[in-house]
């Protein structure tokens, strides 16, 4: 049952990604990599604006879309916590869904490059077999 | 041989560029100068021949000085630290240019007194060691041109030089130690004038800008460094109007520390001071006729206080021009009043008072050296009178700033110039006409034409944009 | 849109012959924060200092709480703090001398703000007694903030404030923006070259060029909807795109399509031949304003 600190969270300006966005999926990493457990307090709004030089409606709003989607509750007068999920720890398929951004840039650069799926696949099996 | 032409004919070039169109200024002038001498020496001597020879002398000489006139300057702003230190050969070309430059200068002068009743060892020493104090003088110098115009004085004074020593330099011994001492103050010049880097590099370059900038006619009227006395009763000055609140008096302080009115009060009143002891030593010490002399003519010292009037008008005018940025905040200051014609008003009554103050100071200090001279009442009232004639330019600051910002230049003259006459002749006038002294007369003149100048400034000022930021509408 | 705190309209503006604003129409929300972009010279000065008054336009009216600007009344004033370009004003005072002057020309003056900026932003007590003409220009800038800030304003237009100002001074800004002037609701309207400064702080932005507003809207959604469509002229010649901004030809032929309707461009990405690509606020910026 920790409160996390701001220093939790990076941006990084100049990217094609909007900040909130950058956010968004950061606190939806550290909660799907177990770092962030149910019931952990998040920093408050103006705590991390303040640590990263944002505009506090821009954290607000990361906040808003992360309440939204369920990954976080607002308790009342204690602020936003990470919300308990029905299965402790998020399913492989959600897990899976947060490598999408990362796999459809690759899958983008391989059709560049005009490589076949089955190399780019054995590519990949190798490369994870080597980080094992 | 040939690169060592290019680079000077190029550094030439560099140099003259400084200043637009140059050569065509060199150019006119000389052709002017020349064919005044010449016909002035056809009517005075009626010899072609002479007349021909000295045109031909003032011709060639005068391009020759015009063109080193401009390049000197020139090449000393050519010099910044980084290139002198930088780029290959550079400074050296342009020390070599310059000796060159100078040697040529030189030796023309000397021939060409050859002929003459001028003694050509003084005229060699002369023009070298003027050259050297005007390249010490353009490079920003603090004792350059103190140098030059003491150069000057020796010059139109040698006759009380004593004889001896001046027959001594053109001789000899003495001729070769004065030689030898010209070409040390010309290396001294030259070295100042060309640096090779380093911090004195760099504090002699802030020197030159400054120099460069008092030059130009703007320039002239700028704001200078404080000292500490006037920085200390300026600081108490703001303290004290900052206190009050008061938007007019704050709205002063536009105008700078130097030329606020409470800084030059005091400097006019030590002024006065200094000046009065020293009449009342000289009055103490003197004859009773000389005494009588300084009664009826010391209202000739008072003249160049009068003049001041027309240099705080165009101080004030470069000021408001320098000064935008600060008019837009205060434009968005809320104690000034909103609405142009509103706004307007509340500037140009700040700036009447300003302006009537050091007038009525100066006109105050001109009464008191004319009682410390010991002048006669009458003469006082002579002298009060002439003062009333620069009244009408308290007027000259107020204008429609949004418009016309900046010098008014020969504008100004030319007004003052028709203001005095009109007012000299409307004096004269009465005199003839009722036996009204003519000074007072004249006086009465001005004070008309101060107001309706006054009154039309006013006018205009209700009708006009915003005054400030001042010449955004130019 | 009657609330608004600076409506423009219109506004046209010309020096000598060459026009610099455009009929130009402008909105400013209270509570906004907004970035004004465009190259070097395209006019953002002119037109900051145009809704301001401090200029007059040529055509075109402009209003600041409800007034024209032209009559600005005390009380709209006093809710104004502006940060012009040049910071080397009033140079010839101290800037305890300089503040102390502001102070005597606002009614609201908040002197523990004023206190607590210039001891954080490295104005100790030599430097607060030195001649403004004699401080670098970052202190300049810094102190033009700090003036800018002490009166607490509503409204903050600032002109290029932290051009001057190394990585560490610029944070520090952007901190006291967010904690001294954001929170508090302040509307801001700055203009920059800063993009990742903008970035954290602006949640709208506006580019200007040739005289006009191009392009305008929240930041996330400009950089979340903008992309760039390149591929063969074959494919793209003819064919109009939804929210196109701009298209152009590369050197090999193809052509480079900006466009604005990010969602709806999924699709084109599936196409074989068709790339789409995000862009950076900095892309965004070169595409707009060429």
């Amino acid at each position: 049952m920790t409160t996390h600190a701001a220093l939790l969270f990076s941006i990084a300006t100049g990217s094609a990604e909007p900040i909130y966005r950058q956010l968004v999926d950061q606190v939806k990493r550290l909660v799907a990599a177990g770092q962030m457990a149910p019931g952990d307090g998040m920093p408050s709004v103006r705590e991390v604006a303040q640590a990263l030089a944002l505009n506090p409606m821009t954290v607000s709003k990361a906040y808003s879309l992360l309440e939204m989607e369920g990954v976080l509750t607002r308790r009342r007068g204690l602020g936003m916590e990470v919300a308990a999920r029905a299965g402790t720890a998020p399913g492989a398929h959600e897990r899976a869904e947060l490598l999408r951004p990362t796999l459809e840039r690759a899958a983008m650069e391989a059709r560049q490059l005009e490589l076949d799926s089955d190399t780019v696949l054995s590519l990949f099996t190798q490369i994870l077999k080597e980080q094992a | 041989m040939k690169t060592l032409l290019k680079d000077y004919w190029l550094v030439w070039r560099m140099a003259l560029s400084a200043r637009s169109r140059a050569d065509v200024l060199i150019l006119g002038f000389t052709a002017f100068l020349t064919l005044l001498v010449a016909f002035l020496v056809m009517v005075t001597k009626d010899d072609a021949v002479l007349a021909a020879s000295t045109a031909l002398r003032v011709a060639v000489g005068g391009a020759m000085m015009g063109w080193l006139l401009y390049f000197v300057p020139g090449a000393v702003k050519l010099n910044t630290p980084s290139v002198a230190c930088l780029v290959p050969r550079l400074r050296r070309r342009l020390i070599e240019s310059t000796v060159l430059a100078w040697a040529c200068m030189i030796a023309f002068a000397t021939l060409v007194s050859l002929g003459t009743k001028l003694s050509p060892a003084l005229v060699l020493l002369a023009t070298g060691t003027w050259l050297a104090a005007y390249g010490l003088g353009q490079s920003g110098h603090r004792g350059g041109s103190w140098m030059q115009v003491a150069f000057a004085g020796v010059f139109f004074f040698s006759r009380s030089l004593p004889p001896a020593l001046v027959e001594g330099i053109q001789h000899g011994i003495g001729f070769a130690i004065a030689c030898l001492l010209m070409l040390a103050f010309g290396a001294y010049a030259l070295q100042h004038m060309f640096m090779a880097g380093g911090d004195r590099h760099y504090v002699a370059r802030e020197a030159q800008a400054l120099q460069l900038e008092r030059t130009t006619a703007a320039g002239q009227f700028k704001e200078r460094k404080q000292n500490r006395f006037d920085a200390s009763l300026y600081r108490w000055v703001l303290a004290r109007d900052t206190a009050a609140r008061n938007s007019a008096r704050l709205l002063v302080h536009l105008l700078g520390a130097r030329n606020h009115w409470v800084n030059r009060a005091v400097v006019l009143v030590s002024i006065l001071a200094l000046a009065g002891v020293a009449l009342f030593i000289m009055r103490a010490n003197a004859r009773p006729d000389t005494q009588q002399l300084i009664a009826n003519l010391g209202w000739l010292f008072a003249l160049p206080l009068l003049l001041g009037a027309v240099f705080d008008t165009e101080k004030r005018n470069v000021r408001l021009k320098d000064t935008a940025g600060e008019q837009a905040l205060l434009r968005l200051a809320p104690p000034l009043p909103a609405g142009a014609s509103a706004f307007n008003r509340k500037v140009a009554v700040t700036l009447l008072r300003t302006a009537l103050l050091e007038w009525a100071m100066l006109a105050g200090a001109v009464l008191c050296l004319g009682m410390m001279t010991g002048a006669s009442a009458a003469n006082l009232f002579k002298q009060a009178c002439l003062c009333c004639l620069t009244l009408p330019l308290v007027a000259a600051t107020l204008r429609d700033h949004a418009h016309r910002s900046g010098l008014l230049g020969w504008r100004l003259l030319l007004g003052c110039a028709l203001s005095f006459g009109a007012s000299l002749a409307v004096g004269v006038a009465l005199e003839r006409a009722s036996g009204l002294p003519y000074a007072a007369g004249a006086a009465l003149a001005s004070m008309a034409i101060a107001a309706v100048l006054v009154a039309r400034a006013f006018r205009r000022a209700e009708a006009a944009p915003y005054a400030f930021p001042a010449g955004r509408l130019a | 849109m009657t609330n608004a705190i600076i409506q423009s309209a219109a506004i046209s503006k010309q020096f000598g012959s060459v026009p610099i604003l455009n009929r130009l129409d402008w909105q400013v929300m209270p509570g906004q924060v907004i970035g004004l972009l465009g190259r070097n010279g395209a006019g953002k000065s002119t037109l900051l200092e145009c809704l301001l008054g401090l200029r007059e336009a040529d055509a075109g009216t402009v209003h600041v709480y409800g007034e024209d600007v032209a009559h600005l009344s005390d009380a709209a004033r006093a809710r104004i703090g502006y940060v012009p370009q040049k910071s080397d004003l009033f140079e010839w005072m101290t800037p305890r001398q300089m503040l102390a002057y502001f102070r005597a020309l606002y009614p609201r003056w908040n002197g523990a703000k004023v206190d607590g900026l210039l001891a954080r932003w490295g104005f100790d007590q030599l430097m607060q007694n030195k001649p403004i003409s004699k401080l670098s220009g970052g202190e300049q800038q810094r102190l033009s903030i700090i003036r800018a800030l002490a009166h607490d304003p509503e409204l903050l237009v600032l002109d290029e404030p932290v051009s001057a100002l190394d990585p560490v001074g610029r944070r520090e800004f952007l901190r006291e923006l967010i904690d001294g002037v954001i929170e508090r609701g302040t509307t801001v309207v700055f203009s920059t070259h800063i993009l990742s400064d903008l970035e954290r702080v602006a949640l709208d932005l506006a580019f200007l060029k040739d005289g006009r507003i191009a392009l305008q809207g929240r930041l996330d959604e400009l950089l979340e909807g903008a992309r760039r469509v390149v591929g063969p002229a074959s494919l793209l010649d003819g064919r109009q795109l939804a929210g196109e901004l701009r298209r152009q030809r590369t050197a090999d032929g193809s052509v480079s399509v900006i466009t604005h309707g990010g969602a709806g461009l999924a699709q084109l990405g599936k196409e074989s031949g068709l790339r789409v690509e995000a862009l950076s606020l900095e892309d965004l910026f070169i595409e707009v304003t060429q």
